[in-house]
């Protein structure tokens, strides 16, 4: 199958999700009870992000989430301490390539 | 005042130093996933052109991957589709979550501005409560927009022409995990809700990774909105 009809129609797909609650049916239309759960998209989002990408480190080897682990317990910690996101970048890099190194 | 300052200040310019500081450590992380996206296309024999055509249509890095590995194992176009549209449901919720901020918006931007809707831009925009300014939040997510396209649409295209410029295995995959983390942490230290929904959220999806792994993320997300649902209904 030619790649580029495969990409645009994904791509056609995919705008339509992206504008599903935007364009087509505004969510404010919706229940005011879904719109208050929608509050928390951003932290069920996020802890969803960090978990999936965990779960691939996992699917890599028991030695890569081990690292991936330490480094997000890192990250975790240097947030806690500093509340700076460049450092908190820099700290949780750093120590997942060290315990690349090192595990 | 200060939020007066800050808004005259950036408003001096078309794009938003802001939303450059914000979405600067998630583009680290891009590099080697657009690495991945490039060389998957050139060995499935996808002219470069059209690979960078066809990575801005879509957007998506992980339901483009998708789709890739099942036109190379010859399914049909509507299972194609049908597995984007199950990787990319999640862009239905950031929609909802986001439709507040793009709904004083010129038409234009109504429409075209949701394209550039992905994990990225949607965490860092969600993050950020003094963007209800309709020309501010304008500003700050066509500068997010402009940043991760630039980024993503250069390395898969200079990946494409010349193969992997940078070792795949790079210590920079971690970069999204590192920015997500810090972006959680705060909510979970002050605020109660988000610590239940993060939990369910996180439990959901790593069952939903071992059963259903291109399903993941939006049964996680799901999960989590939905336990808020169900408490607030039950109140």
């Amino acid at each position: 199958m030619n790649a580029a009809i495969v990409l645009v129609g994904a791509g056609l797909a995919t705008w339509v999700l992206r504008i599903g609650f935007i364009g087509l049916i505004p969510a404010r239309t919706l229940p005011v009870r879904v719109r208050r759960a929608l509050d928390v998209t951003g932290p069920s989002a996020m802890a969803a992000l960090i978990v999936n990408d965990l779960m691939h480190e996992a699917s890599r080897g028991a030695a890569v989430i081990t690292g991936a682990l330490i480094a997000t317990a890192v990250a975790a910690l240097v947030m806690w301490r500093f509340q700076n996101l460049a450092l908190v970048t820099i700290a949780g890099i750093g120590t997942y390539w060290a315990a690349s190194l090192v595990v | 005042m200060d939020s007066a300052i800050a808004l005259r200040r950036s408003q001096r310019y078309w794009w938003d130093a802001d939303a450059l500081r914000d979405i600067a450590p998630i583009l680290v992380g891009l590099v080697p996933f657009a690495m991945i996206l490039g060389v998957t296309m050139s060995d499935a024999g996808v002219h470069a052109g059209v690979g960078v055509f066809g990575s801005f249509v879509l957007y998506a890095g992980s339901a483009q991957l998708a789709a890739l590995a099942l036109m190379q194992s010859g399914a049909g176009l509507a299972t194609i589709l049908l597995s984007v549209v199950i990787i990319n449901a999640r862009m239905l919720l950031y929609g909802a979550s986001l439709e507040p901020r793009f709904r004083n918006q010129p038409r234009w931007f109504k429409w075209i501005g949701p394209h550039f809707l992905v994990d990225q831009s949607y965490v860092v925009a969600s993050e950020r409560a003094e963007l209800r300014e309709p020309a501010r939040f304008r500003r700050y997510w066509l500068t997010v927009a402009g940043a991760i396209t630039i980024v993503w649409l250069t390395t898969i295209g200079v990946t494409m022409a010349l193969g992997p410029v940078l070792p795949k295995d790079l210590p920079l995959r971690f970069a999204p995990i590192a920015v997500f983390v810090s972006l959680l942490l705060p909510k979970l230290l002050n605020d109660p809700r988000a610590r239940r929904v993060a939990l369910v959220a996180a439990i959901a999806t790593g069952a939903a990774a071992i059963i259903t792994p291109g399903a993941a993320l939006i049964v996680g997300i799901s999960a989590g909105i939905g336990s808020e649902l169900i408490r607030k209904g039950s109140k």
